[in-house]
C-alpha cells in the first residue's frame, strides 16, 4: 500500500539559523510518496543526521510536523514506533547501531527473527553479494566499519518497508562495495515499490535519486 | 532465538557478584516475611481458639479501704450512681457492671450424706449482669418458688479445693461435672423472715472472682428479707476496657481514688501490648521484605541503565516495550522464585525453633495451618513478583519516549 512520508516547516531546535535559511530541507514543506528515491546532500554539520534521525522518529526536538500515513512522528507512542520500524520505516544510522557482542550474522538475525521477512538462503545470498559471507560469524567488534556497514545495509533489507533511511551508508565502502551495496538497496526497493532516502557528502550520481542540498 | 538474542543483547548487565548479593538480600527478606508471617498467623489462629482471654479486657474497680470512714459510714467504700455514670463516660470504658450484693445472712451446708456433717458456714453472694459473664447462662436464672438457687463460682476456688483444701484434709477430689451435681442447703435469713432453700452450682468463671447469683435472686432476697447491712452501695465494680494501652487509666483512678486489681490491669494490658506487638513483627517483616525488593528493583534498574543504548537500538530496530522488558522480567522472576525457594525451608527451621516452647503453652488446634502458611507465603511471592515484572515493563516503557 502506497504511503506518504510528509514533511511540514521542519525546523531542528538546536540548528544554527544560518543552516536553516537558503536549506531546500529546513522550514520546506514537501512529500516523499513511496517508490521515489532521494538523496540529500550537504557538508559536515548541515544536519544531514539530524534529518534521518527526525524521519526515523529518533529525534523529536524540531518545530513543524513530519507524518507518515497521517501518523505524526513528534507524538507518535511507542507501539505506533515499533510498528512503524518493523514494516514501514528502515534505517541504517550513521552509527550503524550494531551490537559488538554479536556476530554479523547475529545482528542481521535479530531483525530477522522479529520480521521472518527473509529466509537464511535469502541473507547468506546478500551477504555473498556485498562481498562480506566470509567474516558473517565475526564479532561486529572485530569487523571492519566498511564490513560493519555492508552488515548495517542487509540487516535494514531483511524487514518490509515503504521508506529506507540511510545516513551516508557508503561513506568507508570502495566504489566497488558501494556500487554492490547501491544495486541491492534499489532492488529490494524495487520489489518493495519503496522510497530510499539517503544523505552524503558526495553525489551518487545515480539517475534514480532526485537530489536535494540541504 | 530471537528471545535468546535479546537476551544475549541485554542480559550481559549482571556481574555474578550482583547476582550473588542479590540473592542473598532476598533470601533474607523473603526468610523475614516467612517468619513474620508464621507468627503472625500462629498468633491469630491461637487468638481466635482463645478469644475470650485475649481480646476482651476486664478490671475490677474498688475504694481503698479506710477502717474509720467505713465505722462512721456504711456507704463511704459504695460507688453512688453519679460516681459510676462517671466512669461509664471515660473514653477507655467500654461498659460498667456493678456488683450487687445479698444484704440478708446465708448460711451453707452440705447435702446430708455427703461430707463433714457439721460443716456450716456463712456464705456472701453477689449478683453481675449476664453481659459480663463468660460463662453459659443457660441455667442461670431464678424465680421464687424455683427449687435451686444457681450460682457460678471461680473456676480457681475449685483448683484451690482440689489441690490444696481437699488433699489436707483427706477428702476426695472432684471434677466440675461432680461439682454441678451436687445440691448445697442454703439457709436464707433477714430482718423479716428466713426460708430454707437449696443451691446449686452451674458453671464456673475464669474472669469473676466472687460467687455469684442471679440478680433476681438478690433482689427477692433484699426486699423480703430485709438487710442486715447499713450498706447500700456496691463496693465493687467491673469495667470492660475499650482499650487497656490508653494512659487515661492510670490518671483516671489515680485521681479518683479507685483501687483497681492490678493483675487485671496488667493481664489486659499485656494482652493487648502482645496483639500490637504480633502486628508489629509481621510489619516489620513486610518492611524487611519490602526492603529487599527496592533492593532487587534497583539492581534491575541499574542493569536496565546500563543497557540503555542497546535498549534504544532494540527499540529503532522495531522491538516493543515488552519484547524488550522480557529478559529483564525473566531474570529477576527467577532470581525472586529462586529466593523464595530457598528462604522458605531456612524460615520454617527459625519458625519453627522459634515458637516450639510457646506452642506447648498455648496450645491449638494447628490443622490445616502448614497449608494456610504456604498459601499467604506464595501469594505474596506471587503478588511481589507481578509487581516486579509490572515495575520493569514501565521502566522500559519511559525509555522508549
Amino acid at each position: 500500500m502506497p504511503q506518504k512520508l510528509k514533511l511540514q516547516n521542519v525546523v531542528p531546535s538546536y540548528l544554527p539559523e544560518k543552516y536553516v535559511l537558503n536549506s531546500g530541507v529546513w522550514n520546506q514543506s514537501f512529500e516523499i510518496d513511496s517508490g521515489s528515491h532521494f538523496q540529500f546532500q550537504a557538508l559536515s554539520g548541515k544536519g544531514k543526521s539530524t534529518l534521518i534521525n527526525c524521519l526515523f522518529g529518533a529525534l523529536k526536538s524540531y518545530s513543524g510536523d513530519i507524518t507518515i500515513g497521517g501518523i505524526s512522528l513528534k507524538t507518535a507512542n511507542h507501539q505506533q514506533l515499533s510498528s512503524l520500524r518493523s514494516s514501514v520505516l528502515s534505517c541504517v544510522p550513521q552509527g550503524l547501531g550494531l551490537f559488538q557482542n554479536l556476530t554479523l550474522k547475529e545482528n542481521i538475525e535479530l531483525k530477522n527473527a522479529l520480521t521472518k521477512h527473509k529466509t537464511e538462503q535469502e541473507i547468506a545470498e546478500m551477504a555473498e553479494q556485498l562481498g562480506i559471507n566470509s567474516v558473517l560469524h565475526q564479532k561486529a567488534s572485530t569487523a571492519s566499519f566498511g564490513q560493519r556497514q555492508r552488515a548495517a545495509i542487509i540487516r535494514a533489507l531483511c524487514q518490509p518497508f515503504a521508506f529506507l533511511l540511510l545516513d551516508e551508508p557508503f561513506s568507508h565502502l570502495d566504489n566497488d562495495s558501494t556500487s554492490a551495496s547501491l544495486t541491492l538497496i534499489l532492488n529490494e526497493a524495487e520489489k518493495q515499490n519503496a522510497s530510499v532516502v539517503l544523505t552524503t557528502h558526495h553525489s551518487t550520481n545515480h539517475p534514480s535519486f532526485k537530489a536535494y542540498e540541504i | 532465538m530471537k528471545s535468546n538474542l535479546v537476551h544475549k543483547v541485554v542480559g550481559s548487565q549482571y556481574p555474578l557478584w550482583r547476582t550473588v548479593l542479590l540473592i542473598i538480600v532476598l533470601i533474607l527478606g523473603l526468610g523475614q516475611t516467612y517468619v513474620s508471617t508464621h507468627f503472625y498467623l500462629l498468633y491469630n489462629k491461637a487468638n481466635s481458639q482463645h478469644h475470650d482471654v485475649h481480646h476482651e479486657y476486664y478490671i475490677s474497680v474498688t475504694k481503698p479501704i479506710n477502717t474509720v470512714a467505713s465505722m462512721s459510714n456504711p456507704n463511704a467504700n459504695g460507688f453512688t450512681n453519679a460516681e459510676i455514670k462517671n466512669i461509664q463516660n471515660q473514653d477507655f470504658v467500654d461498659r460498667v457492671g456493678a456488683f450487687n450484693p445479698t444484704l440478708f445472712r446465708i448460711v451453707i451446708e452440705p447435702p446430708k450424706g455427703m461430707g463433714h456433717q457439721d460443716f456450716r458456714t456463712l456464705l456472701f453472694l453477689e449478683s453481675l449482669p449476664n453481659a459480663f459473664l463468660d460463662v453459659d447462662t443457660t441455667n442461670f436464672k431464678w424465680k421464687e418458688g424455683d427449687k435451686y438457687v444457681p450460682a457460678i463460682i471461680p473456676r480457681s476456688y475449685l483448683d484451690l479445693y482440689n489441690f490444696g483444701f481437699a488433699q489436707s484434709q483427706g477428702m476426695p477430689q472432684v471434677t466440675e461435672g461432680m461439682i454441678k451435681l451436687f445440691v448445697f442447703n442454703l439457709e436464707v435469713k433477714g430482718p423479716k423472715g428466713s426460708h430454707k432453700l437449696q443451691g446449686k452450682v452451674v458453671g464456673f468463671s475464669d474472669r469473676i472472682n466472687t460467687l455469684l447469683t442471679p440478680e433476681s435472686f438478690v433482689n427477692w432476697g433484699n426486699e423480703t428479707l430485709g438487710s442486715v447491712s447499713k450498706s447500700e452501695l456496691p463496693e465493687q465494680l467491673l469495667l470492660k476496657l475499650k482499650n487497656p494501652l490508653s494512659s487515661d487509666i492510670g490518671s483516671f483512678f489515680e485521681e479518683n481514688q479507685y483501687e483497681i486489681s492490678k493483675s487485671d490491669g496488667a493481664k489486659a494490658a499485656l494482652t493487648n501490648l502482645i496483639n500490637y506487638s504480633s502486628f508489629y513483627v509481621w510489619l516489620n517483616g513486610i518492611i524487611v521484605c519490602a526492603l529487599s525488593i527496592i533492593i532487587l528493583l534497583l539492581v534491575v534498574y541499574l542493569s536496565i541503565a546500563s543497557s540503555k543504548t542497546e535498549i534504544m537500538q532494540l527499540f529503532f530496530l522495531g522491538y516493543g516495550v515488552g519484547k524488550i522488558a522480557l529478559p529483564f522480567q525473566k531474570i529477576a522472576a527467577i532470581k525472586l522464585l529462586m529466593a523464595a525457594f530457598i528462604s522458605l525451608p531456612i524460615g520454617a527451621v527459625v519458625a519453627g525453633m522459634i515458637v516450639k516452647n510457646s506452642a506447648q503453652l498455648v496450645p491449638f488446634n494447628s490443622a490445616g495451618f502448614q497449608l494456610q502458611l504456604l498459601l499467604v507465603f506464595g501469594a505474596l511471592v506471587l503478588l511481589i513478583c507481578a509487581l516486579v515484572v509490572l515495575l520493569i515493563k514501565v521502566r522500559i516503557k519511559r525509555l522508549s519516549v
